[in-house]
């Protein structure tokens, strides 16, 4: 008796705990690898279904944000894999996009599950295009969302297209067959060859929430239908994106904030001298002070590189002494491209380097008394005093001696 | 006294304390210290920690006095039988409603970050019934648990914790006191910190089992600063990392770090499920131990020796707590008032219980 009840209890537990109430068998998810968020044109709106709410019955009067969202969806086992997507041809072939619409993020979702079989699911998300039409007007009705649902992953990345963030998920690369992947891939590597901060979802979030950090997203820009190119970074006042940076001074920023490891190169030339040399960071060092004097914050941002010559266009020798001129040359060309960015971000009030936040952490009493608010400080960013330094150190210089 | 062969080494208390202090709010106190005082959680953490370590001292010096006594037994013999079994049903009352509420904290956590279509009713009863079975158990098995599953607790909370290390932003930390925070802000975060831990108190229903009572102290000490080191380093980590505005804008600010952070090298590409395996560990073991309170609490006070019965009639009554908050902003101000009275209980009234019986000098051991 005592023994079959065991062998009873064990055949129950073993089919019941097993189980799982949230099963969703992988074909049966939608798996959205990117998404693309720009505003609707007018005609589109009457595109929308009535899924969460009657037509022009949204509440709050807000009437006028009305988002386009295309999805990149993968469903396994009903994608084509394989390389049988030609190159240049956009993503169409390979992975299926689905544009819907919507006047907020999960209306626009609401709308998207309406005409999937599948359920969808946002585990996979790798990359969320933001158009710059809509980053000018607030991002933090899309943060709302992405913050909320627990599938979607901080590491995502969420990046900033200058015209339409829809091309960006269309453009697909011959060699890699599921798009998203690739251009997520993109971003990725480029963080690991120091072109690109790791200023992923989680950390642009964490800077848009902090008092005196403004935040910062990659800009990029479809090239040629398949590829994408970094084209510099947004930052943002509050959540509205005020501005572009060039590629180039993304290395200008990723020294200022020590971001190694060191991946963009500067080109100089010595006076009295012809030719120009490539010298490349490859460790970044850098420390930033902030200091009230006379009730007025200042700023000093000393950077360290470590450098190597990569290419140089001239006859001359290279020994130690030329070696010291070009760093000098180096120096001062550096001190020039981050005091240029520094005043670009002035105009701007967009303090992406934090220095409110230190401020904030280290005189305590100034910023109750002068500050105490993000904009504020915005105010005070614009009119402060900022000191940068460059110090470039050249130890190497490949395989060449001259 | 049924103190038959249930022998416990002083490993094991530790480990008890250990696994108990890290449980179900692992994932969410760290966001109610940011709520109460800002940049200077770090510090209020440990200010709090300390707090609870003078209860943890009282218990501890206690259990050396009365090393045949559980609390229940010496709060009888200190304070008379009617005070004294007053105190023990509220003891029993405050470690069945925590129980229940803990419960519930943890199917929240469930059904809103990881099974969002699970009822969230099977996920309290499976793990009110887990722990049911489990403290059906004699003492020494108790203590193996615990033993068994405390560095599957600690290891992967320590990695994320590691990790997180590079993605700290000084500035967060500063100042070190707290923005503009009074002392009264100050210390509500510390005392969050507090009402975390107190249930080391756990040890007190342990303390006699041991095979050598009066090592307890040491051991005890021990294990109280191990688990509140990584409580605090919590602390640390995820205020370094998010800062003061961000954490308060979410619930589970541990559980987010561990989604953010990626492990050097590359070694593996999400460790979030290793660190919500972990955190199960710890739910089941922090609730084992309240479970394990509540029944052999109960059994002492009515000298009922049948464990079994209590752990059935004990399964309803939790459910029913767990399922009583009506939503999860509701449920956090349960925990947080419930463990405030705690504090009264398992910190202050242990201090003054050793007063009470130095001055009436009962118990035999110190002078």
């Amino acid at each position: 008796m005592r023994k079959s009840c065991v062998y009873l209890y064990m055949i129950i537990s073993s089919l019941i705990l097993t189980g799982c109430w949230d099963r969703y068998e992988l074909e049966e998810r939608a798996n959205i690898l990117g998404l693309a968020i720009d505003l609707a044109d007018e005609d589109e709106i009457e595109k929308e279904p009535e899924v969460t709410h009657r037509l022009n019955h949204f509440p709050g009067g807000k009437t006028g944000q009305f988002y386009k969202i295309t999805a990149q969806v993968a469903v396994p086992g009903k994608i084509k894999l394989g390389p049988e997507g030609g190159g240049g041809e956009g993503s169409e072939k390979t992975a299926w996009i689905i544009k819907t619409f919507g006047h907020t993020m999960n209306d626009a979702m609401a709308n998207l599950q309406q005409q999937l079989a599948e359920k969808l699911y946002l585990g996979h998300l790798q990359i969320i295009v933001v158009s710059r039409e809509v980053s000018e007007k607030g991002v933090s009705e899309i943060n709302d969302f992405l913050r909320r649902d627990p599938e979607v992953r901080r590491t995502a990345w969420m990046i900033i297209d200058d015209k339409d963030a829809s091309k960006v998920l269309k453009a697909a690369p011959p060699i890699e067959t599921v798009p998203s992947l690739y251009l997520s891939d993109t971003l990725d590597n480029a963080v690991r060859f120091g072109k690109l901060p790791r200023e992923y979802m989680g950390k642009f979030w964490i800077d848009l929430s902090d008092d005196g950090v403004d935040a910062t997203l990659p800009a990029v820009k479809v090239m040629g239908n398949d590829r994408l190119l970094i084209d510099g970074m947004a930052f943002f006042k509050g959540d509205k994106m005020v501005g572009k940076t060039t590629p180039g001074e993304i290395g200008a920023y990723m020294g200022m904030k020590e971001k190694s490891p060191g991946g963009y190169s500067i080109i100089v030339s010595i006076e009295d001298e012809e030719g120009v040399y490539l010298i490349k960071s490859l460790k970044r060092k850098s420390k930033t002070a902030v200091e009230i004097r006379d009730g007025k914050p200042m700023a000093f941002i000393n950077i360290k590189v470590e450098a190597a010559i990569e290419e140089k266009t001239n006859d001359s020798k290279l020994d130690s002494d030329t070696l010291k001129k070009v760093e000098l040359a180096a120096n001062k060309k550096a001190e020039e491209i981050c005091s240029e960015l520094v005043k670009k971000l002035q105009e701007k009030g967009s303090d992406i380097f934090g220095l409110g936040a230190r401020v904030k952490a280290k005189y305590a009493g100034y910023w109750e008394r002068e500050v105490n608010r993000d904009e504020q400080w915005s105010n005070v960013f614009k009119e402060m005093e900022i000191k940068v330094k460059a110090d470039f150190n050249i130890r190497r210089a490949g395989m060449e001696i001259n | 006294m049924h103190k038959h062969r249930e022998h416990i080494t002083p490993i094991q208390l530790a480990s008890i304390i250990i696994s108990t202090m890290l449980g179900v709010s692992m994932l969410a106190f760290s966001k109610f210290v940011v709520d109460g005082s800002g940049s200077g959680s770090p510090l209020a953490s440990l200010v709090g920690a300390i707090i609870a370590f003078i209860g943890l001292l009282a218990v501890v010096l206690l259990g050396k006095r009365f090393p045949k006594k559980t609390i229940i037994g010496y709060n009888e013999t200190i304070l008379g039988k009617p005070l004294g079994r007053f105190i023990n049903v509220l003891i029993i009352l405050f470690f069945a409603i925590l129980m229940g509420l803990e419960t519930r904290q943890f199917a929240e956590v469930v059904a809103g970050a990881l099974l969002p279509n699970t009822p969230i009713q099977i996920t309290i009863s499976m793990m009110i019934l887990l722990c049911a079975a489990a403290s059906l158990q004699n003492v020494a098995t108790f203590a193996y648990i615990h033993f068994f599953y405390m560095p599957l607790i600690l290891l992967p909370i320590t990695i994320v914790l590691i990790s997180a290390f590079w993605d700290i932003e000084t500035y967060h930390l500063f100042p070190i006191i707290g923005h503009n925070s009074s002392f009264k802000e100050f210390m509500s975060g510390g005392l969050v910190v507090t009402q975390a831990i107190l249930n080391f108190f756990v040890i007190s229903m342990v303390i006699p089992f041991m095979k050598d009572p009066k090592k307890c102290i040491k051991s005890g000490i021990f294990g109280f600063w191990i688990g509140s080191f990584f409580v605090v380093v919590i602390v640390i980590m995820s205020l370094g990392v998010f800062g003061e505005e961000e954490m308060k804008q979410m619930f589970w600010p541990t559980l987010v770090l561990g989604r953010m952070i990626q492990v050097p090298l590359e070694i593996l590409a999400r460790i979030d499920a290793l660190l919500l395996i972990s955190w199960i560990y710890g739910v089941f073991t922090t609730l084992l131990s309240y479970y394990f309170v509540f029944v052999r609490g109960i059994g002492e006070l009515f000298r009922f020796r049948h464990d079994r019965i209590i752990s059935l009639v004990g399964f309803p009554v939790t459910f029913i707590i767990a399922i009583f908050p009506q939503d999860i902003y509701q449920m956090y101000d349960f925990i947080l008032q419930v463990t405030f009275y705690g504090i009264f209980l398992t910190v202050f009234y242990p201090v003054l219980l050793l007063v009470v019986a130095k001055i009436r000098n009962k118990g035999g051991v110190s002078v």
